[in-house]
């Protein structure tokens, strides 16, 4: 018996890995997704750092992501030094989390349009999306400070309230981006102009256990932590011969498990456990993701009806001291935690962060399988644009 | 004859990825004078082509051999490179980074890209705006504009932060007080007291940003590290 190698491309995904899948008769019987990616450590860079630094670092872990890992960490702290935003805080902080995921999943579309939209008329797809796109940052700058890493993210709540009249420039801005949101979903929902590898992830059904905690914010208590546990990925394939030895030296992830089970966390999780959703291919998960849309900017649009643009947004004087705390929040891509303990002098003394990829992985690597070989660089695809992956399928066909 | 557009390479050699979405964000500015190159938006990039410019973002890990073997092909790709962005301008937040977190604790040091290779033109920014971008591209491309030797000089000086603002402009008394750096820091760290500009150390993250937008430091940075800008020779070449 012996193994074959192929190149193929994996574009359209953020960041670096390795996917390697087995096949045999042209359909993939094995895969693993190695991120390979360096590691910038920001649970260790953070260690012993003030809370302000830590919540503006950790916003920088991920640029499609970042007001999750805001959010995360500032309700982790607010945990551990026992302090609870007022309510316009909590409302700004709710809008700014899901204009976050309205641009992921936003972004994300603009990605996985190839695959869904006639390649004729993809690009121009593309362009309206990321003309969508920078209407939904206008508003993220107007009420969260900027479009990236928005710095109005803060312990005890929300930096400061929008002024009338960016409050009312950004109501009427998003009430264009839900009505060509809707247009642009009916483009991509046509199955019958779906591309071969849409089709086939339409044909492919694959469901597993999920986990979500909220439909539009995050709840610690929906969540048992002590169920979550993490291995390294070269650990977790340690006993499969079929393993690619030499890049699981390489890899850069952990994997996360919840009752010792893989479980999908993401839009489809969230879809499936509030909203009754039940669809069972790989193509449901990105329609769940596009149902996700409107529904998020649709609950904007009620929140920032009820913000009061003179009330409090924060808890003006925090007292930095020993304490812990968790914060869990629902980030576009699935379950956030972060864990913070401080010390005696309120300084970071340790700091954990588990993100949704490492929940996705495994999930992943399940879900290639029975996929043809063509339509392989798909499936990663359409569950996580922002794994840290590379441009490499290698085919290993068995003879 | 129709004039050529520019190629653009993009590659991410390690960051967060804001500065890759950017990119995106970027695209429908550019696309009448340049074609991006980027895995973003295309199914093949290779690093064997030739490209007029390429946009690096994020910061290299010294210990990942692979990330420094590609930053060294992207030099070798493009006439003209340009750090995008503060983590491969000036290293940014992960010049924190201390390694020893798992599955890979030797990933220990992380620098700006012109540790590694020459870097013709940084742009700090967290991240920088799509507008700014547009400009520094089409001011290399007509070989003029004041983007030129601000962020060519930039490139040269490599090491600047909130900290060095104070350190040069705010505590020598050369600030005018003009609210510039203020106005440009992404994580609010500088605010303004009594018309003079004041560091919160514990907010800034080494971005950069605030020392290229601010008069005075950009003026010193220009005439301390004043380099012939290397642009594309006034236009697209046919």
């Amino acid at each position: 018996m012996t193994m074959q190698g192929i190149t193929i491309e994996l574009p359209r995904i953020a960041g670096e890995a390795e996917f390697v899948a087995v096949s045999e008769e042209g359909k993939i019987i094995k895969a693993f997704f190695i991120p390979t990616a360096p590691i910038r450590g920001f649970e260790n860079l953070v260690k012993g750092k003030n809370p302000l630094f830590v919540v503006e670092a950790v916003k920088r872990i991920c640029g499609f992501c970042h007001s999750s890992h805001g959010i995360a960490a500032a309700e982790a702290f607010e945990e551990a030094l026992g302090i609870y935003p007022p309510k316009d805080g909590f409302l700004l902080r709710e809008v700014i989390g899901l204009l976050n995921r309205v641009q992921s999943h936003l972004a994300h579309l603009a990605l996985i349009a190839p695959d869904f939209i006639p390649r004729g008329e993809a690009p121009a797809f593309v362009l309206e999306v990321l003309r969508t796109l920078e209407q939904v940052n206008a508003a993220l700058t107007k009420i969260g400070g900027a479009p990236t890493h928005p710095p109005n993210i803060v312990i005890g709540g929300v930096a400061k309230p929008p002024t009338q009249a960016n409050l009312t420039a950004t109501i009427n801005g998003l009430k264009n981006v839900l009505a060509k949101v809707k247009e642009l979903l009916q483009i991509i929902s046509d199955e019958d102009k779906w591309g071969s590898k849409a089709q086939a992830l339409k044909e492919k059904k694959f469901t597993k256990a999920m986990l979500a905690t909220h439909t539009t914010y995050g709840d610690k208590y929906a969540l048992d932590l002590s169920k979550v546990s993490l291995v390294r990925y070269a650990e977790a394939h340690m006993n499969d011969p079929e393993a690619p030895r030499h890049l699981l030296k390489k890899a850069t992830t952990l994997i996360a498990t919840y009752g010792g089970e893989y479980v999908e966390v993401g839009p489809r999780a969230r879809m499936s456990k509030f909203r009754g959703f039940n669809g069972a291919s790989l193509a449901d998960v990105q329609l769940a993701r596009l149902a996700e849309i409107p529904e998020a900017l649709e609950r904007i649009l009620n929140l920032l009806s009820e913000v009061n643009i003179r009330a409090p947004t924060r808890v003006e004087a925090v007292i930095y001291r020993q304490g812990e705390g968790v914060g869990v929040y629902e980030a576009p891509r699935g379950t956030l935690i972060h864990r913070v303990k401080l010390g005696r002098d309120g300084r970071v003394e340790s700091y954990s962060i588990i993100v949704p990829t490492e929940f996705l992985i495994p999930v992943i690597e399940e879900a290639a399988v029975g996929i043809p070989e063509e339509a392989a660089d798909a499936v990663p695809r359409v569950f996580d644009p922002c794994v840290p992956c590379t441009t490499h399928v290698i085919r290993l066909e068995v003879k | 004859m129709a004039e050529r557009k520019i190629k653009v390479l993009h590659v991410d050699v390690g960051g967060c990825e804001g500065c890759a979405s950017l990119v995106l964000r970027t695209l429908p500015l550019l696309r009448d004078r340049f074609e991006i190159h980027s895995k973003y938006v295309e199914d093949e990039v290779s690093l064997k082509d030739r490209y007029d410019i390429a946009l690096v973002t994020g910061s290299i890990c010294l210990n990942d051999e692979e990330e420094v073997s590609k930053l060294r092909e992207i030099r070798n790709a493009a006439d003209i490179v340009v750090a995008l962005g503060s983590c491969a301008a000036v290293g940014g937040v992960t010049l924190f980074a201390r390694g020893g977190q798992e599955p890979k604790p030797e990933h220990r040091v992380w620098q700006p890209i012109s540790t590694v290779i020459e870097v013709d033109y940084v742009m700090p920014g967290c991240p920088p705006a799509p507008v700014a971008v547009k400009t520094l591209l089409e001011n290399i491309v007509s070989g003029k504009g004041y983007f030129l030797n601000l962020f060519a000089s930039a490139a040269k000086m490599r090491k600047f932060s909130g900290y060095d603002l104070m350190d040069d402009v705010v505590l020598t008394g050369l600030c005018v007080g003009c609210g510039a750096c203020v106005l440009s820091c992404p994580t609010n760290a500088l605010q303004m007291i009594d018309r003079h500009p004041d560091l919160i150390p514990e907010k800034c993250i080494r971005c950069g940003t605030c020392y290229v937008r601010c008069p005075r430091a950009s003026q010193l940075m220009i005439k301390r590290f004043l380099v012939k800008p290397k642009v594309l020779g006034g236009g697209g070449r046919a």
